[in-house]
């Protein structure tokens, strides 16, 4: 087949610049260590890549969700811990204070230490997170969970609002505590043998009248109170530990999914570099061929004999 | 000759041409489109000898091109396929790096945007995360617009693109057409210069790169070119002319590229079906991916924003207010570079903007939320949700969009028997609704969506309560019944709305009945009175004064057009149609006007216009010269009086004597002499100091209309007419024919019951007006019942009656016509009224001497003994005796027997007792004259006024001259009082109220005073009926409704109260005065919850008896963060494509996979056509192409025969000079 010398020169160039062009691309994938270096390196892939890229930004945001959970109930948590180690304090000096052995000038006394505890619990139950709002008021976040009405009693003043956070894509966590769940309140049998609910505070509260009054009934009474109500802070603290415990789990999920997605994304976007330096071998190889192959091919010429 | 010599030379010759054709092959080879030559040989034609043939050597028949049209065709074939996928290769590949790029593309600040409010949602009152928040909302705006603003780069560098490759098309037709004229001169192609050819084929080829085109090649070479895949169309070579082409582009679909040939003739044609070539390549481009993407994108921007936004206005910001808009989306402008104009494009991507800048107007938290009572019982946590979308407004439907707004019965609509009429819609104000013609037991019946019954009367059938209270009628599931509020106003009402069920007229304002305002104007704006004293000057530009909105001294001021359509309005014109309208009165009107112009600084020495005449300039002139100037010879032209101000420097002008009140135009002049701008001054009224002028507001009056007489000032009044009082008033239509009895104690009257009225006969108007005037005049104020009978007739049909008889109440009316027949309408009038219509006839038969008899209220006693008449002569005297109090008379007819009363001036005549028969044996009841008159439209019309019937009759009971049905015409009651007049039921009688309220001729109506504060359910019970009412309605429409329920409820506080443990009522509280309200009664059904328009209450356990749970509008919630994860959730909900659909990020991830797709499509398609193309390359270049290895072959060849050639001839010198020594 006849070729003209025009045809010649132009393939032998194409085909060296095309081997040129493929190896300067590996080169950038070895020195970029990416594969595909923008999107139009593989077009049927950079829908997929985008996608992973999406998911793994929203298991590391998940992550930073958790940990911000965490912070809030690592405080509630310290909070009705110091709350229980309190009580357990007034239930010793409820429990000393029911001993008939106890006149009024011994309760009366017992009862200073009593009020000090009331107002540290109080303290404790109106805690402040570091943007100054109230961690036990439901989402009326910007009162004190317990404040006073005008009948002078302690009742709470948060609602009753439990605001949900999503920690994975199919699972959530309560994320703030009304007062009355760790400031229980408990069902007293009145007078009239009716069932009147009484708050946390009026609980103790009570105690310290009959303290005063030196009323051994109601101080008697006292001390099954305060236990219900330590029973109630400490159910907290357990659904507080669970929550705890789940958002630990849900950290770990959410790190090993990262990492499996990022191994795909590696896969799908990384450069081999084995395959890579193989390649480049070769087409440098190829490229050194077809040059010193043309050069001996462009000298075979007729006009060259022609003498 | 055939000889060794001429051999020899002619081959020498044929050769060294061969020769040239090599070295000239050998010299094109590096020329574009150069085609091989070949040069052909041809044998001499051989010389006959004797029976041989001798050779005669060699001859060059012909240069040949190497040439194959075949292979020709196919080269620019496969380069127009292979060059289309290019374009598409990389412009696809742009697209997917803009849309996958990390820091272009969408998916990485989406992840942002929703990062953030996850982090937000955890921690809803942190200030640092809200701005965050609108940072991360802001990046994800600015992202949509990059984008766009990417694509727009695309778009327009592609329509650039496109632009000039049609460029590079027409200067190629434009070259091939200048070839095709260079062909002309040879007929056959093969003696063409071959250069040209090559040219051609060259200018071919590089034009199917560009477009694909069909060739058509004639005999001489020359060759037609068209485009696009419709024959015969589409031509841009014919012979030596070129078609120009252009290219148009769609701003709203930027698939649409036309391609027009010829554009700037008389038949601009589109062409079509171009799809190869780079053209074809960036066309298919832009409508396979650019627009559908960026459609795609636009798509998601809209659906981002909407939906965003819906979620964020359903919530509430941290200063408990409803949230606003997150986004909105701004027009978007496109810069034309070629004509730098700027138009506005719909590509809503682009144009996303953050609406909010307030961080504390992200609205985190939820719309409502629930607390606990302190002293409930139970350990139960209640959650809440809302959702917009109750009630569903298909199947409840604001009356407002039902019912004309209007009280007349004709505008009433037809309302099925306990079949929901529609919604009284929450935020609407002021309705009255009205039942016509109630029969039995018909009500109108008011509800709540919860059963509260507001307005009618109690359902007490077990059965029809159910047919009526059904979800499909509007009820709430569950909901139960009560007649707590039922018909109770302020505070043991509804909500405490005032309403009253019953008929009901509030006082109104009247003026002279004649002349009465419309009810807008009844209020009218202040008037001025007397002493009025110039005005201010009257406004500029007025065109025209409206008829009737003014009155001088309470005449009515016609309409005032200007004296021609070219000036306005002067306050001369006003003067005199102020004046003209006022003659005739005394004392008379005066009213006089001026224009008077401030004081005018001017440059003497310049020229200026007065009225239009020109006072040219002149140097060294004072104003003072101008002054006189003015008055002087100017005057008659002017009509203008100038004067100096105090300090001699200023011009002040005024109108001449009799030109009082035009306007005084004053214009500069320039330099050409002509008129410059000119300054209008409007003239000022003057009323005159004493006089007695009242201006007031007509009948088409509004306020502000004094202003066109420049606000004269004096005594303001409030009100227009000498009398005026306040008035309520009820006017009933005509009482039904058949009433017998009114029950008693059924109705009140302004809370008074009313006795029963039962006569023993049926009743007529003036027994209701009596019955109703005894009671009504002992209330405070007193309500005054009148009766009249008012019958119209067209004036067409008295016409066309003339001829025929008539009887009003028995008696015969005649006519002056002949046989009594009427000449006219006035002949009648005058007939009707002298006829003695109101004389009581008795007879024989009927009478009963045993009974009493009243007359006019005086009661009379007969002659006999117990009192009794003794006969019928006796009744007859003793009605005459006392005709000085009555004013009746009696006579008996000595032929019939009938005793005839008479009232003497035509007044009506009582008949007594009312109860019961009387001595005359006639029915009981006042007997009253009818009169006859024409209404201002021609009509006749009869009446009377105490409201008796008139009874229209013919002997033979045929067609009477009136044109209407012959029959007794009830009459009709008016009550009128100077406070509000009510007709209620009384609550034994609620039952059957509007059926007895329908027997005055009245109608019953439910009335709802001021805002209505909650939907309320409309309905028609007992029968079906027609319903008319009128309302103040501004929202129709579901958008503002629905925003008005979310308002209405998280303004109100609602609290839930378990009566039993499976029990509950949810209580609203008045917060001004404590008053609480039940709203909803139900059982509790723990598995539906509590539901209360649109809010739900679940509880996680069982409630106790006295539990309570109340729900607010969340105005203090700040840590609230039920809005924020509703956002959250938005990241994974299906939003593009329905329910199945994808979510916005997977959307985006198909529209980027997609283009991917498209682009590695083009890629392999371009591959392969890359061979298929070097294929036809190689083929044509085995034909045409020049190889030197092959042309060095020639070169050889021919130089080889040439020496031989030469050789030839030096042999045949050799024999010349062999011959020549041997003839020596």
């Amino acid at each position: 087949m006849q070729m003209s010398t025009n045809l010649k020169f132009d393939r032998a160039i194409a085909s060296m610049g095309i081997t040129q062009e493929r190896l300067a691309k590996t080169q950038m994938q070895l020195s970029t260590a990416k594969k595909v270096i923008k999107p139009s390196d593989a077009p049927d892939q950079s829908a997929q890549i985008t996608r992973l890229k999406s998911a793994i930004a929203r298991q590391e945001n998940y992550v930073t969700t958790i940990n911000q959970i965490k912070d809030k109930m690592s405080q509630q948590e310290t909070t009705v811990d110091n709350a229980t180690t309190i009580l357990t304090r007034l239930k010793e000096l409820t429990v000393q204070a029911a001993n008939d052995t106890y006149g009024a000038a011994d309760r009366k006394s017992i009862d200073i230490e009593v009020r000090q505890l009331r107002d540290q619990l109080l303290s404790l139950a109106n805690t402040q997170d570091i943007d100054g709002n109230y961690i036990f008021s439901g989402t009326r976040v910007g009162k004190p969970a317990f404040n006073t009405d005008e009948n002078g009693k302690l009742v709470y003043t948060g609602d009753q609002t439990v605001s949900m956070a999503g920690i994975a894509d199919q699972s959530t966590v309560d994320t703030n505590r009304s007062g009355t769940h760790p400031f229980d309140k408990l069902v007293r049998t009145g007078e009239d043998g009716k069932p009147v609910p009484v708050g946390f505070f009026q609980v103790i509260d009570d105690l310290s009248a009959a303290l005063q009054s030196n009323n051994a009934k109601d101080v008697r009474r006292a001390v099954g109170e305060v236990q219900t109500l330590q029973q109630g802070l400490s159910d907290s603290l357990a659904s507080i530990g669970a929550a705890v415990n789940k958002l630990d789990n849900q950290v770990t999920l959410a790190e090993e999914n990262t990492l499996r997605m990022k191994s795909t994304l590696s896969q799908a976007e990384d450069t081999d570099f084995t395959e890579a330096i193989t390649q480049m071998n070769k087409d440098m190889l190829a490229l050194q061929a077809a040059q010193s192959s043309f050069a001996q091919i462009a000298k075979l010429n007729l006009f060259e004999y022609i003498r | 000759m055939s000889d060794l010599l001429s051999i020899g030379s002619s081959a020498v010759a044929a050769y060294q041409r061969a020769l040239g054709t090599v070295s000239n092959n050998i010299a094109n080879v590096g020329t574009e489109g150069y085609v091989r030559q070949e040069t052909s040989m041809s044998e001499n034609m051989p010389r006959q000898q004797g029976r041989i043939y001798l050779g005669t050597g060699v001859s060059v028949a012909g240069i040949k091109r190497a040439y194959d049209q075949f292979l020709e065709q196919n080269l620019r074939n496969s380069t127009s396929e292979m060059n289309t996928q290019g374009p598409m290769v990389d412009y696809a590949n742009r697209i997917v790096d803009i849309m996958g790029s990390d820091t272009v593309g969408l998916p990485p600040a989406l992840d942002k945007f929703f990062g953030t409010a996850r982090q937000l949602s955890v921690d809803p009152a942190s200030n640092i995360l809200r701005a965050q928040f609108l940072r991360d909302a802001d990046g994800l705006a600015s992202r949509f617009r990059e984008l766009s603003t990417q694509m727009q780069g695309v778009d327009t560098e592609t329509r650039e693109t496109i632009t000039s490759k049609v460029a590079e098309i027409n200067t190629l037709a434009g070259q091939i057409a200048v070839v095709n004229k260079q062909l002309e001169g040879k007929p056959f192609a093969d003696r063409q210069p071959p250069d040209l050819l090559d040219q051609r084929d060259l200018l071919l080829t590089k034009l199917s790169k560009l477009v694909r085109v069909n060739v058509s090649t004639a005999l001489n070479g020359s060759v037609g070119v068209s485009i696009g895949n419709v024959s015969g169309a589409g031509i841009i070579v014919n012979g030596d002319t070129s078609v120009p082409l252009t290219v148009k582009f769609d701003e709203t679909d930027l698939s649409r590229v036309s391609i027009i040939a010829d554009p700037y003739s008389k038949t601009p044609q589109e062409v079509i079906g171009i799809s190869s070539g780079e053209l074809g390549g960036l066309m298919g481009f832009r409508e396979q991916v650019l627009q559908p993407t960026f459609t795609s994108l636009d798509f998601l921007a809209t659906t981002v924003v909407s939906e965003l936004n819906k979620i964020h206005r359903n919530g509430i910001d941290s200063r408990g207010e409803v949230g606003q808009d997150l986004f909105r989306i701004d027009p978007v402008m496109r810069l034309d570079p070629a004509t730098g104009k700027q138009t506005e494009i719909n590509r809503p991507a682009g144009g996303i903007m953050l609406a909010l800048q307030d961080s504390a107007k992200v609205a985190t938290g939820g719309l409502f939320r629930v607390i606990e009572n302190d002293k409930n019982l139970s350990n139960v946590d209640a959650t809440l949700t809302y959702s917009a979308s109750y009630p569903d407004p298909t199947q409840v439907k604001p009356l407002s969009q039902v019912l004309p707004n209007n009280p007349s019965t004709t505008a009433g609509i037809a309302a099925p028997r306990d079949m929901l009429l529609g919604q009284i819609p929450i935020g609407s104000k002021d309705w009255s609704l009205f039942l016509d013609g109630a029969t039995d037991r018909q009500q109108l019946q008011v509800f709540t969506r919860d059963g509260r019954q507001i307005l009618g009367a109690p359902i007490t059938d077990d059965t029809e309560r159910r047919a009526l209270m059904t979800t499909a009628n509007g009820f709430i599931a569950g909901s139960t019944y009560s007649t707590d509020y039922l018909n109770q106003s302020g505070e043991n009402g509804y909500k405490q709305m005032s309403v009253f069920y019953g008929l009901m007229s509030k006082p109104i304002e009247q003026y002279d009945r004649a002349t009465r305002f419309t009810p807008e104007h009844d209020v009218l704006p202040s008037t001025v009175e007397h002493n009025i004293s110039t005005g201010d000057t009257i406004p500029a530009n007025m065109a025209k004064i409206e008829p009737n909105r003014l009155t001088i001294n309470g005449r009515p001021l016609s309409g005032l057009l200007p004296t021609s359509p070219a000036k306005t309005i002067q306050a001369s014109d006003i003067a005199g149609w102020i004046n003209r309208a006022a003659d005739g009165m005394t004392p008379p009107v005066g009213v006089n006007a001026l224009t008077t112009t401030p004081e005018l600084s001017i440059d003497p020495e310049a020229g200026l216009y007065v009225n239009g005449v020109a006072i040219d300039p002149s140097a060294g002139r004072t104003i003072s010269e101008v002054c006189d100037l003015i008055n002087g010879s100017l005057a008659n032209e002017t009509n203008v009086f100038a004067s100096l101000d105090g300090t001699g420097t200023k011009l002040v002008l005024r109108n001449a004597e009799g030109y009082g009140g035009d306007d005084i135009r004053i214009g500069t002049m320039s330099e050409d002499g002509k008129l410059g701008t000119e300054t209008t001054y409007k003239g000022k009224l003057n009323f005159g100091a004493d006089n007695n002028v009242n201006i007031g507001y007509g009948t088409a009056g509004q306020a502000g209309d004094l202003e066109v007489l420049g606000q004269p000032i004096g005594k303001y009044l409030t009100a227009l007419f000498p009398t005026v009082h306040i008035e309520a008033g009820i006017e009933s239509v005509r009482i039904p024919s058949t009433v017998s009895s009114i029950s008693p104690d059924t109705l009140e009257l302004n809370g008074v019951a009313l006795g029963g009225l039962d006569l023993g006969r049926r009743l007529s108007v003036p027994d209701m007006v009596k019955w109703l005037n005894d009671a009504g005049q002992y209330l405070d104020p007193p309500v005054y019942a009148k009766g009249f009978n008012d019958i119209t007739i067209p004036a067409i049909n008295v016409q066309n009656g003339l001829t025929k008889p008539l009887y009003l109440n028995g008696v015969k009316i005649a006519g002056t016509g002949t046989g009594g027949s009427f000449a006219s309408i006035t002949d009648m009038v005058a007939a009707i009224n002298s006829a003695d219509t109101g004389r009581v006839v008795a007879t024989e038969e009927t009478g009963n001497l045993a009974r009493g008899l009243e007359i006019n209220g005086v009661t009379l006693t007969g002659s006999a003994a117990d009192g009794s008449f003794d006969s019928r002569d006796d009744i007859v005297s003793k009605i005459n005796e006392v005709t000085s109090t009555t004013g009746v008379t009696a006579t008996m007819d000595a032929v019939t027997g009938e005793i005839i009363l008479n009232n003497q001036d035509g007044a009506d005549i009582v008949i007594g007792p009312l109860q019961g028969d009387n001595a005359l044996g006639i029915t009981s009841g006042t007997y009253a004259k009818v009169i006859a008159q024409l209404d201002k439209e021609g009509n006749l019309v009869l009446g009377n006024d105490s409201g008796t019937d008139i009874r229209i009759s013919t002997p033979a009971g045929t067609g009477n001259a009136l044109g209407i049905g012959n029959g007794t015409y009830k009459g009709q009651l008016t009550l009128a009082s100077e406070k509000e007049i009510r007709i209620g039921f009384t609550d034994d009688a609620l039952g059957k109220g509007p059926a007895e309220l329908a027997k005055l001729g009245l109608r019953t109506g439910a009335y709802i005073d001021g805002a209505v504060k909650e939907d309320l359910l409309v309905f028609v019970s007992e029968g079906s009926g027609t319903v008319a009412g009128s309302y103040n309605a501004s929202m129709a429409d579901p958008a503002s409704l629905a925003e008005a329920r979310i308002t209405a409820l998280r303004g109100e506080k609602y609290d839930i109260q378990f009566t039993t443990a499976n029990r509950y009522q949810i209580t609203w509280k008045n917060p001004a005065n404590g008053v609480a309200t039940v709203l909803a009664e139900r059982d509790y059904d723990p598995m539906a919850g509590i539901e209360y328009r649109g809010l739900k209450l679940t509880l996680n356990g069982a409630p106790a008896m006295g539990d309570r749970f109340v729900i607010d509008g969340n105005q203090d919630g700040s840590g609230n963060n039920q809005n924020m994860l509703d956002i959250v959730a938005f990241e994974r909900k299906a939003v593009v494509g329905g329910q199945e659909g994808k979510t916005i990020s997977q959307a985006y991830e198909e529209e980027v996979g997609k283009v991917g797709n498209f682009s590695s499509q083009a890629t392999i398609a371009q591959k392969a056509l890359e061979v298929v193309n070097n294929q036809a390359i190689e083929a044509r270049d085995k034909v045409s192409g020049v190889s030197l290895d092959s042309e060095a072959a020639d070169l050889i060849r021919f130089q080889q025969a040439y020496q031989a050639a030469a050789k030839t001839i030096q042999v045949a010198g050799t024999l010349f000079d062999s011959i020549l020594q041997a003839s020596r």
